[in-house]
Order: structure tokens, then sequence, then C-alpha cells
């Protein structure tokens, strides 16, 4: 493994085990079998026609995106509140995030795709919508937040204050544009459908795909935060290079 | 908590003073950041064209007017101190951070309390819209409360952008989404207040209540967090 | 067929960002790796 190959292939990676090679091919082979199932084994929808196929990957998206977040906060937690402050918390709380923001924007395009399809319109202020954004921006910035520099820990500090003040942001905001929305009802939009009587087959794809990407998501963040800990480690070396050459100057 | 051996409120106190002494001895603010809200206030209406619609939108223009002034504010008031870095000064006398956290909320809440007034009185005048004494006192309320979310907020972003220097870009990316919710609530009480909008006196007050939630939680909240995001 | 664009689009921009995200992280690796001792490795 540690041969230094002269061409390596872009898909090698010194992250890699054994058991996140194993996770990986599953999770090729799910995604391949996710595809064959949306795109081409799947009935249309009696109500939604063939718009019904963008679900199977919006639906999965969206979940990986909620999820990610939840990750990163129970993460900054444990990394608050843990006795020994451990920087691998920190590092899965940011990994999750930069995930999660992927998947984030991932589920905003693919809903409007999908909206633009039932609503006739990319957008439209829904609740969830709009705090979908606004958990996107808040997530950004929290990425912006760990690229502050400083220490590790003051990194980890920083930025688990930030995710912990999130959890309370978010809910504010979704409670405020309910309210926000229920007051300016406009005339209806081509109501929001998303109540699908799903046969047997759609619904086992939509539950298939929910799992494939949960566990897309896994081997990203395992990968993901085993670069930060390299990252972090490249970090202490540079410190230890530089304060060695100066000393060598002195002397 | 460790024991200070200045109590937290005396500390909020000094800072509030303090930082609002510089402000009255400067005229900063004064002489140059309430003329930008101003014009922004005009340029609002050169946009919108006039025709009715100022009026109806006139309450959501003072909110934003009010969140890109504090925007300014806020970064002032870390930049008073990051000059002759007094934040670390402060942080090595071992003051509670807290305290500090307080009093620069505390002088936020007042100063933004100055540009609400301004902005108010120029919508009256610029956008034409009517306010009764009824809408008078629902205003102050909402005001005040909106400025204690918006001050909590900002002086816990605005400490952690001053605590890494030359990064104060950071504050609106963090601090426009997480006061989302006081433009929301302020903007729609404000609509009650001036009845624009077909909005009723009575409509504007359910508004205070969340605006009441968002300033206690995050107060509360900004005394925890303060003193580990502005740590160096 | 704006539908049958919408939604191969859909999968396609997945899909792509997917990669894109994993082959940036890959090549990261790949750049640190040599630079860092086994010990600081806690996977191998």
């Amino acid at each position: 493994m540690n041969s230094i190959q002269p061409f390596p292939s872009p898909l090698t990676t010194p992250t890699g085990t054994r058991a996140s090679r194993g996770l990986g091919l599953v999770v090729f082979l799910g995604m391949v079998l996710l595809t064959m199932l949306g795109l081409f084994f799947t009935d249309e929808d009696v109500v939604q026609g063939s718009t019904v196929r963008l679900m199977y990957i919006h639906v999965p998206t969206a979940w990986v995106a909620y999820l990610a977040f939840i990750v990163t906060a129970v993460a900054s937690a444990m990394y608050m509140w843990g006795k020994q402050h451990s920087l691998t918390f920190d590092r899965i709380a940011g990994a999750s995030a930069e995930v999660g923001v992927i998947f984030m924007g991932l589920s905003l395009v693919t809903g409007s795709l999908w909206g633009r399809l039932t609503w006739g319109t990319y957008w439209q202020w829904d609740p969830r919508l709009t705090t979908t954004v606004f958990l996107f921006v808040t997530y950004v910035g929290y990425l912006a937040v760990r690229d502050l520099g400083g220490s590790h820990q003051q990194r980890a500090k920083r930025s688990g204050v930030v995710a912990l003040l999130a959890v309370l942001e978010i809910p504010l905001v979704h409670f405020s544009v309910v309210l926000w929305r229920s007051l300016h009802q406009e005339a209806s939009i081509l109501q929001p459908n998303g109540n699908v009587t799903m046969d047997g087959l759609m619904l086992f794809t939509l539950l298939f795909g929910v799992a494939v990407f949960t566990l897309l998501f896994a081997w990203m963040v395992l990968h993901r935060q085993r670069v930060l800990t390299l990252a972090d480690a490249i970090d202490d070396g540079g410190l230890e290079t530089a304060l060695q050459e100066r000393r060598n100057e002195v002397n | 908590m460790t024991q200070h051996p200045i109590s937290t409120m005396s500390v909020a106190r000094a800072i509030a003073t303090k930082d609002l002494r510089i402000e009255w001895r400067s005229k900063v603010l004064v002489n140059q950041v309430l003329p930008f809200a101003g014009i922004v206030m005009v340029l609002f209406a050169f946009a919108l064209d006039n025709d009715g619609i100022l009026q109806r939108v006139a309450p959501g223009l003072v909110w934003l007017a009010v969140l890109f002034s504090s925007l300014i504010i806020v970064q002032r008031t870390f930049a008073i101190e990051s000059a002759d870095n007094a934040l670390d000064a402060i942080k090595v006398a071992g003051v509670s951070s807290a305290g500090v956290f307080l009093g620069k909320a505390v002088a936020l809440v007042v100063q933004l309390l100055l540009f609400e007034c301004v902005l108010v009185l120029l919508s009256l005048v610029l956008y034409q819209v009517h306010l009764s004494w009824g809408g008078a006192v629902l205003l102050v309320t909402v005001s005040f409360l909106a400025n204690i979310g918006i001050a909590a907020m900002g002086a816990l972003y605005g400490g952690l952008g001053a605590a890494a220097k030359g990064r104060e870009t950071l504050l609106p990316l963090l601090l426009l989404p997480a006061v989302a919710p006081v433009l929301i609530a302020a903007t729609r009480a404000t609509e009650s207040a001036f009845g624009v909008s077909g909005a009723t006196l009575g409509e504007g007050w359910p508004w205070v209540a969340l605006l009441a939630v968002f300033g206690a939680l995050f107060t509360f909240g900004g005394t925890l967090a303060f003193g580990v995001l502005t740590e160096e | 067929m704006d539908h049958v664009s919408f939604i191969i689009g859909g999968y396609v921009v997945t899909f792509v960002a997917v990669g894109a995200f994993v082959l940036r992280m890959f090549r990261q690796a790949r750049k640190f790796n040599s630079a860092i001792a086994e010990s600081d490795k806690p996977w191998r």
C-alpha cells in the first residue's frame, strides 16, 4: 500500500481500508441498482406521471442533508461536553457539514426541477423550502467559521458553538416562516401535491434510495473525516518544520 | 463559571457606558452611519417607485434599513476594541466575558433604538405612512424587543469576527440568516402599527411574543457562548 | 420532452456533484499522505 505509484488512479486513496472499500463497493452497486429501478423498472405514477422518478433521488438527498446536520450538531455537542474535547468529534462535525452542504444544494436543485414539473414553478415560498435555504446558508457560514484559522482546539470550540447556535436558530426560522406564510396566503399556485399512492416497487425504490444514500453519506464522511485528520497533521507538522528551520537559522 | 473579581453586571455597565461614550464623542455614528441609513431609505423609494407601493412595503423597508445599519454598527463596536487590542486587554484583566457580552449588547440596543427613531420618522415623511398612538406604543415595544435579539446575535457573531482578525466579512453571512425571524416578526408587527396591508393593531401583538422569545433565548445563549467564541 | 431532460438532469447533477466532491477529496488525501507519519493515521 505504501509504495508510491507513478500514476495513481484517481480512485485510489490513502484513507481507504478494507472495510471502507467494501462499503464503497456496496454503495456503488446500490447506486447503479437505484438508477435502474428509478428510471426503468418502476411504473409511472397515476397522478405525477414520470416526474415521480425525480422523487427517488430528491427525497434521499434531502434526507441525507438533514441527517448530516443532525450528525454535525450531535458531534459538536459530543466535542463540547466530552471530557477530552476530542478533535475527532470536531472533524466528524466538519466532514458531515461539508457533505451536508453538498446534499442540501442537490436537494434544492432536484427539488426545484421536480417543482417545475409538478407545480409549474421552480420555487415556492413554502415553509419547508424556505427553512431549507436558511439551513443551507447557515451551514455555509459554519464552514466559513471553521476556516477562520487559529489552533485546532480553537476552531473546534468556535465552530462547535456556532453549530449549537444553529440548532437554536433553525427551529425559530422555521416557526416564523410558517407564521409568515399562514398570514399571506396567495391564490394557490397549483396545490403542492406530495401525496403519491405508491405501489410496492415504487415504495421499495424510495426506501432503497434512502438506505443507499445513507450509506453513501457514511462512506463520504468516513473518508472526509480521515482527510481532515491528515490536513490537521500537516498543519501541526508544518509548524514543527517552521520552528526547526528557525532554530537552525539562529544557531 | 469561575468567580471574577468584578461582578458581571458592573462589567456590563462599564462596557456599555464606555461604548456609548466613545460613540457620543466620536460622532461617527451620527455623522456617517445615520446618513447612510437615510440614503438607503431614499434609494428604496427610487428602486420601488412611489404610488402606494412604498406605503405598503414601508415596514419591511424600515427593518431592512435597520438590519443593514446593524451590520455597520456591530462592526464598529468591535473595531473600536481591536484597534488597540483592547479586547485582549479586557480578557487578560480576567473580567467575566458574559459581562462584556451584555455590555456590548446593551450599547447596541441603545444605538439601534436611535436608528429606529430616525428611520421611522423618515418613513412617516418619505413614504407617507400614518402612525396612531396605539400604533406608536406597539412600535416602541417591537423596536425594543427586536433590538435585544439583533444586539444579542450581533454581539455574539461580531465578537467571533473580531477575535479572528481581518475576517469581518463573515459577519453578514452569519448574522443576517440568524436574525431573519426578527425581520419577519418586526415587519409584520410594524404593518399593524402603520395600519398598512389591511393589518389591524391587534394582529401586531402576537409577533411581540416571538420577538421576546428570540431576544431572551439568544441573550441567554450569548452569555454562555461569548467567552468561547472570542477565546484566543 | 421537458420531463425526460429534467429527470435525467436531476440524476446527472446529483452523481456529478458527489463524484466531483469524492475525486477532489481523494486527490487531497494523496497529496497529504506522503508528508504524514503512519502513526498519525489511526485507521491503518
